[in-house]
């Protein structure tokens, strides 16, 4: 491409040069002289509509509006003359005339075009006639609001529509003997082929198409406007990768996942998924499964392009020991490793993977996908010794480690003291989980009553199925809706026939001979929390139960296990107390992530406290804390969506399991895996709502 | 098929032309006509039944709606006789009377065109309808039939200025089309040889025409009368265009609701193509083309062609605000000529007979002859050609008949909905290019709304307003809110609700949409309202001091 051709040309009395091709407005803009505007908008072609950006030039007749004219060299513009302050402000007062006066009223207020230029050009009062247009707000469509009233048919919402999205579904419409914008014979978005993009959203100018309030409410924009992305704790990229599983890019899907977590399978099995809770896709009808995507994505990555073009930086001779190899301990060792330090990972257990192995039982996330992730950190050049128990930090110090971090996680479990509850066959959760993933026999009995409402509890009641007891029930103190276990938990559970006991007080537990025989419950009439989480439990009287039982497992909870000798501070719970900043530690040079800090979580807070834990004991060791990696370039944003009939309707996929009867039977993995047109099915039902912040943002008056 | 070929097979296929002993029975109405179909029954009956060397010709509209079905009788011998208003019965006598005897009817009849003199029937060059006429573009409507290729080909010299064009080199064609003086009869009066001209030197791999049929102007018929009475004429000048410019496609652009003239144009293309007249080697020279019929949803913007540009485009019809001619960058950004129906029957007049011939007609610098559509409080609404240079007088009063009920004349607006109006006395304004701009005036659809002495020139501006409003697409701020606010206040003034202010803010207004509205239809749409606050001052003043209307006493 050759150079493009620069020309000259005066504008108020000062040489500008610009592009040839350049209207007079953008070459006046790219100068910093302002010019009125508001139909024009940076991305979009220029209509002339709205008078505003009229001039004189000399040799043209009129006021020609300079969005649409050409610049040319040697021409002598004028923007500012008393003719052309009379024109525009007429022009302003007939946009005025039928718009709301009440700007106070206006969630657009302070953060509006037309507001902006009213005060430029200081129209208060109107010489034309005033009215109300009294048109209905427009409330029914998900995701947007439109106030027809407040519409100054700048033209913006069609132009993005039709010429940047491709879509076409807005129009220039008339009611009564009002002009709007809407579509086709007044059909509800979702009927017209809307993508849902908002990029009309994006190009108003004024507070005609605004985001449902509800859904930005306290948050910043970029979580309001990409929620599935900044929702994420580790803020992984997810209309990226979808994109790229869109076009059938999987290894590039997984490096987009991989710059921001080393464990996208793990992930794709296990994680607590809050983005699906947050989709915008959910104001249409369900969430994109983005769990599924993410999984298909690391499951299909064959040529793993992110090994390629991660940086390992070169050697800074700093060595970092990591205490604890779950999902935390290890997500920094990985980063770590990547800023240069030489890390070693001491874990007390006989294999690396922490509660991902010990306490997930394999049927939930098979033990390849775990294997495979942990040998991609350890091939980075982490070394992991295993079967070490690590008592005493200093110790690491004297050893040479110029840093700690400690993430040990919350491996202790705990029985609530009810009479009996120190009978053998007393078990608690995380004891129960460890034996059976280390490979121990545990007898389990034929009938089974654990006791939690939580994930840790359907893991225990499912494992136990799976061990053979005939009969596995579980109670808990919440109510069948306020059970903190995720859906699919449950849903899964009682599939493997787990008999659900809510709302129930565990009193005692009861055994003849040194046998449990069962468990005693009141019924909880209501159940609260205290500030500290303390349980706060209203019983019914006279309604104490007995249900049988010969083995109960305790899965109310766990707290970490801080060794004495790491003499770090602890606080409630026994959890580690750092600087909500520094992740450092009552101990110079010590840092800890993960659920010894935060209580028992999931696995992609861990992974985000194991980066933000790395971060810190990077920049610590004189690092730049940067440990963020472009991993793959693209894909290309696809600017133009196209209109697409029935969008709005395509259902989600969902996650579908093994037959219950079947997998009961062995601790084989219990999703199915989706197929290819599946994943892309899918990943078109995404709204990308990350293009929309892709759109230039117009600069107000102010700014010039 | 060269043209000499083309004939040779409309001659086969049609005999009577030529045939000097034929009788020709022309039974000439718009389609929408209820009574045509019954005459045309029962001439073609009435002949059968009697034996006579007869033909019934099914033609359309002339443009004389009043005096519909009417039949042009052709008869060996005699001068053609024009009778009107032909019921099925006094279709039966003209058989027996006329075309088997030897009465002509003299009560039945409207005039006689050329030859002896025939009692009782007036000679046309009597009948200011006829001799204050001079019909070009209409020059086939209501004479030949217009589902039939052979009558153009055969009666209406049809494609001879197609086949001689190609013989010519389009330099020349353009020069002689310059000669010609003809201006565009869009409106705007641009001349057609110069728009042909930047549009012919524009180089690009595709270039396109279009034909404006859409008759933006409601109370205009012409594209109507055009495509329904006499489709080939149009078809052929826009097939000259696009030999000229050097484009392979064609669109006619027709009204939706015109299912009568959608229909015919069907026929007509089907019709040419089968003569080789579309397609590939066209009159077996190199030349191709096609034409497609676009049927759009009429509206006063329809008739901007950019907007028309915008509908084919598959966008919504609007106008946009071009930088560069439509000839230089138009349909899909490629170089298009945009014409008027009218203008394109006007080529093909020019190239079947010749540049110095139809120069000779007009005013100096207004040429030709233009189609005028009479509609309002007058007597005969006609659609009618007369040469530039007519007076608003004789087509109103002459060929129109004045106002019904022999009131005088308040008004006439001029030229469409946003044309100026011209009062009574200033009636002997001349319709031309140069004479309506001066007026402050436009040309326009050429339609002519009559006001009778007791309308109230508030309430003529006020429903014009109301009405272009309500046509106004809505996209520039200047269209769409000066339009509102000028028809509410004239609403208001109406209402005798106004202000001596509001006259100043109507001007101020005007100034502004004239300035900065995207479209002509924006630009001009304050012009009624300017020219009736000028001319009729003392209406408005009724309005806003005395609070009266000083029309209509009832008010």
């Amino acid at each position: 491409m050759s150079v493009k051709e620069m020309i000259k040309l005066n504008i108020d009395g000062r040489d500008v040069e610009t592009q040839k091709g350049k209207s007079i407005l953008e070459a006046a803009l790219d100068a910093g002289i302002y010019i009125p505007h508001l139909c024009h908008h940076p991305d979009l072609p220029p209509i002339g509509a709205c008078r505003l950006c009229i001039v004189e030039v000399e040799g043209i007749e009129g006021l020609p509006p300079s969005c649409v004219t050409p610049a040319e060299d040697g021409m002598i513009v004028r923007t500012k003359t008393e003719k052309i302050d009379s024109m525009r402000r007429l022009a302003m007062e007939l946009m005025l005339a039928g718009h709301p006066a009440d700007c106070g009223t206006c969630d657009k207020y302070l953060n509006c075009e037309l507001q902006s230029l009213k005060q430029y050009l200081g129209c208060e009062d109107l010489s034309v006639k005033r009215r109300s247009k009294l048109l209905p707000l427009n409330t029914g469509n998900p995701l947007f609001v439109h106030d027809p009233n407040k519409c100054v048919v700048c033209g913006r919402c069609v132009r993005v529509c039709h010429e940047l999205r491709g879509v076409g579904v807005l129009f220039y419409i008339k009611k009564g003997k009002e002009t709007l914008t809407g579509t086709a014979a007044d059909l509800p978005l979702a009927d017209s082929g809307c993508r849902f993009c908002g990029a009309c959203a994006e190009v108003c100018p004024t507070g005609a198409i605004q985001d449902k309030k509800e859904l930005a409410r306290g948050k910043t924009r970029k979580a309001a406007l990409i929620p599935c992305r900044y929702t994420c704790p580790a803020e992984i990229d997810v209309p990226r990768y979808i994109r790229f599983i869109k076009e059938k890019d999987y290894s590039a899907a997984a490096a987009v996942i991989r710059e921001k977590v080393p464990f996208p399978g793990v992930l794709g099995y296990v994680c607590d998924r809050i983005c699906e809770d947050v989709c915008r896709r959910s104001e249409l009808n369900e969430p994109v499964s983005i769990r599924e995507l993410k999984r298909f994505a690391a499951e299909h990555d064959e040529h793993r392009v992110w090994e390629g073009n991660s940086n390992k930086k070169s050697a800074t001779g700093k060595k970092v020991a990591i205490i604890g190899s779950g999902p935390s301990g290890l997500t920094a060792a990985y980063y770590l490793s990547n800023q240069g330090h030489a890390i070693t990972v001491f874990e007390s257990l006989p294999f690396a993977g922490g509660m991902m192995r010990f306490g997930i039982p394999e049927y939930r996330l098979p033990r390849n996908v775990l294997d495979g992730e942990i040998k991609d950190i350890v091939n980075r050049g982490v070394e992991i010794k295993t079967g070490i128990k690590v008592d005493s930090i200093d110790a690491l110090f004297e050893a040479g480690f110029h840093a700690v971090l400690v993430a040990v996680g919350t491996h202790k479990g705990q029985k609530l003291p009810v009479p009996g509850a120190d009978n053998k066959s007393v078990l608690i959760s995380v004891d129960f989980l460890r034996e059976i993933n280390l490979g121990h026999e545990v007898d389990i009995g034929s009938k089974v009553m654990v006791l939690g409402g939580g994930n840790v509890a359907f893991d225990c009641a499912r494992a136990a199925r799976r061990l053979g007891a005939g009969q596995v029930h579980l109670a808990c103190l919440e109510s069948r809706e306020d059970m903190p276990a995720s859906d699919d938990e449950v849903s899964q559970g009682e599939e493997e026939g787990i008999v659900i006991h809510p709302a129930k007080s565990f009193t005692r537990i009861l055994s003849e001979n040194g046998v449990i025989t069962g468990v005693e419950f009141l019924d909880v009439a209501s159940l609260s929390f205290d500030e500290d989480k303390n349980p706060s439990i209203e019983v019914i009287e006279n309604s104490g139960h007995i249900l049988e039982a010969d083995t109960v497992i305790f899965a109310i909870g766990q707290r970490p296990e801080i060794p004495q000798g790491f003499g770090l501070d602890t606080g409630s719970n026994n959890l580690i107390e750092v600087d909500s900043f520094t992740f450092g530690t009552s101990k110079e040079g010590v840092f800890a992530a993960g659920d010894a800090v935060s209580g028992t979580s999931s696995v992609i807070k861990a992974i985000a406290s194991g980066r933000k834990a790395a971060i810190a004991t990077d920049k610590y060791l004189e690092g730049n804390g940067i440990i963020d990696e472009k991993l793959v370039a693209g894909p290309e944003l696809e600017e133009v969506l196209g209109l697409e009939e029935g969008f709005a309707f395509i259902n989600r996929c969902e996650e579908t399991c093994i037959p219950p009867e079947e997998r009961v039977n062995s601790f084989c993995k219990v999703v199915r895996d989706i197929d290819e047109e599946a994943a892309t099915q899918e990943s078109r039902r995404c709204l990308q709502c990350d293009l929309r912040t892709k759109i230039t943002s117009v600069k107000f008056w102010g700014n010039y | 098929m060269n043209l000499e070929q083309i004939r040779a097979k409309a001659e086969l296929e049609c005999d009577y032309p030529k045939d000097k002993n034929c009788i020709k029975v022309r039974v000439g109405a718009s389609a929408d006509h209820p009574a045509s179909a019954d005459v045309l029954n029962r001439f073609q009956q009435d002949i059968d039944r009697c034996g006579i060397k007869a033909k019934v010709i099914a033609a359309g509209s002339s443009g004389l709606y009043d005096f519909e079905p009417v039949v042009l009788i052709e008869k060996p011998g005699r001068p053609a006789i024009l009778y009107r208003n032909i019921t099925p019965e006094t279709a039966s006598e003209l058989v027996n009377g006329y075309l088997s005897g030897d009465n002509p009817g003299p009560d039945l009849a409207l005039y006689s065109i050329g030859g002896e003199k025939i009692d009782g029937i007036p000679d046309s060059g009597d009948m200011p309808v006829f001799n204050l006429q001079n019909r070009i573009a209409l020059r086939n409507c209501g004479y030949i039939e217009p589902e039939s290729i052979n009558e153009y080909i055969l009666c209406g010299q049809g494609y001879s200025g197609l086949s001689s064009v190609l013989q010519m080199s389009r330099t020349d064609v353009i020069g002689e089309l310059k000669k010609s003086g003809l201006r565009g009869r869009g409106g705007g009066g641009y001349s057609t040889a110069e728009k042909w001209k930047i549009c012919h030197d524009t180089e690009a791999g595709e270039k396109y025409i279009i034909c404006d049929g859409m008759d933006a102007d409601p109370r205009a018929r012409t594209a109507r009368l055009l495509i329904e009475s006499d489709p080939h004429s149009v078809l052929e000048g826009m097939l000259i265009g696009a030999c000229v410019i050097g484009a392979c496609r064609g669109f006619i652009c027709v009204n939706s609701e015109y299912k009568t003239a959608i229909k015919r144009l069907r026929k007509a293309l089907e019709q040419m193509r089968n003569y080789g007249l579309l397609g590939d080697n066209i009159l077996d020279s190199d030349f191709k083309c096609d034409i497609e019929i676009k049927e759009i949803e009429s509206s006063l913007v329809s008739g901007e062609e950019t907007a028309l540009i915008r509908f084919l485009e598959n966008k919504q019809a609007m106008p946009y605000l071009r930088t560069t001619y439509p000839a230089v960058s138009g349909f899909e950004g490629k170089p298009t000529l945009v014409n008027n129906i009218e203008t394109l029957s006007h080529v093909s007049a020019i190239f079947q007979n010749s540049a110095a011939w139809y120069s000779g007609i007009g005013t100096e610098r207004s040429r030709g002859t233009k189609i005028i559509t009479l509609s309002g409080n007058v007597v005969h609404q006609y659609t009618v050609e007369v040469p530039f240079g007519t007076t608003l007088r004789t087509v109103v009063v002459d060929i129109g008949g004045g106002v019904l009920n022999g009131k005088g004349i308040k008004a006439v607006q001029f030229g469409g909905p946003t044309g100026c109006y011209f009062t009574g006395d200033s009636l002997d304004i001349t319709i031309d290019y140069e004479t309506m701009n001066e007026a402050g005036g436009i040309m326009g659809s050429g339609t002519i709304e009559v006001y009778g002495s007791d309308s109230c020139a508030v309430e003529m501006a006020r429903d014009v307003m109301s009405y272009l409003q309500a046509e106004s697409c809505g996209k520039c701020v200047f269209g769409r809110e000066g339009t509102y606010q000028m028809s509410d206040i004239l609403n208001d003034i109406a209402e005798n609700k106004g202000k001596h202010e509001d006259l100043d803010l109507l001007v101020e207004l005007g100034e502004g949409m004239k300035n900065g509205s995207i479209c002509g239809l924006g630009r001009t749409a304050p012009d009624p309202v300017l020219s009736s606050i000028k001319l009729f001052r003392r209406d408005y003043d009724a309005h806003i001091t005395e609070k009266r209307c000083s029309a209509n006493a009832s008010h």
